[in-house]
């Protein structure tokens, strides 16, 4: 349901500016650099959910699974499989 | 002018005239020092930048957050550190180009700091009184008429502390010996 990009549209640069502390800021430069590149992908190997949940406002994250679930199908308006049969 | 201003003038000329290169930097000017110091705002930049880039450099770093950014941020005693090396490099150059084309009569201002040997002016009081033996050679000097030419073997046999040292003082005691052996 998630990919890096799709997170990191929601846990943008500057939310982890803002939230990330030192250590792990320091983390993810220092992974990016060493590997000559920084990713999406690269970005969430260092922080894993525990961190994002951790550091991330909580809001942010229920935006990125909001608008997984919205891509799914599953929000508010839509019914789902089950209660459109009946 | 603040030591800031003068440590930004002087990484900025180093990086410009590629006495300092941006690895130089970074590799002071840690990514654990710019997650530490860096504020909010830059940090943003960084991030933004590295993300849209397709690599992520020193240099990147350095074009993101500007010489201005980091002196401004990073702890003074690593921005004089990096000075101080890439000071040490670049005499090391100097001296290492100076030394393969070192003539007779080097200029003083190469030796080390300090008093000269005692054990010079000994060698220098044998050349010029002319000594025939040299006390640790691996083989017997043969004397000549003149003397002058022993100098630099004289000199070598005594395991000298440096090459600089020993040729600025024999110059002046072959000029001197040339002089007197020409009389004679």
């Amino acid at each position: 349901m998630f990919v890096p990009s799709q997170v990191l549209s929601h846990v943008t640069p500057e939310v982890m500016a803002h939230n990330l502390p030192p250590e792990v800021m320091s983390q993810v430069l220092q992974l990016s650099l060493a590997a000559g590149a920084m990713t999406p992908e690269r970005i969430l190997e260092t922080l894993s959910p525990d961190l994002l949940a951790k550091h991330i406002p909580h809001a942010v994250l229920w935006e990125c699974v909001v608008a997984a679930a919205e891509r799914e199908g599953l929000t508010k308006g839509e019914k789902s499989g089950s209660e459109k049969s009946a | 002018m603040s030591s800031r201003d003068f440590l930004g003038t002087v990484i900025a000329s180093g990086l410009e005239l590629e006495m300092l290169q941006p690895e130089d930097v970074i590799k002071l000017v840690t990514m654990e020092v710019l997650a530490h110091h860096l504020p909010v705002e830059l940090k943003t930049r960084l991030l933004t930048a590295a993300l849209k880039s397709s690599d992520m450099t020193a240099s990147l770093v350095l074009d993101t957050l500007g010489v201005e950014g980091i002196v401004e941020h990073a702890p003074a005693p690593l921005l004089w550190q990096l000075v101080a090396g890439g000071a040490q490099r670049a005499l090391g150059k100097e001296e290492a180009a100076t030394s393969s084309a070192a003539p007779k009569g080097v200029s003083s201002t190469l030796l080390p700091a300090g008093p000269r040997k005692p054990n010079i002016s000994a060698r220098v009081s044998r050349i010029r009184a002319g000594a025939t033996s040299r006390p640790t050679a691996s083989a017997p000097l043969q004397d000549d008429d003149d003397s002058a030419f022993d100098v630099d073997t004289r000199v070598g046999a005594d395991q000298p502390s440096s090459d600089f040292e020993v040729l600025d003082e024999a110059s002046a005691v072959v000029g001197d010996d040339i002089t007197a052996h020409g009389k004679d």
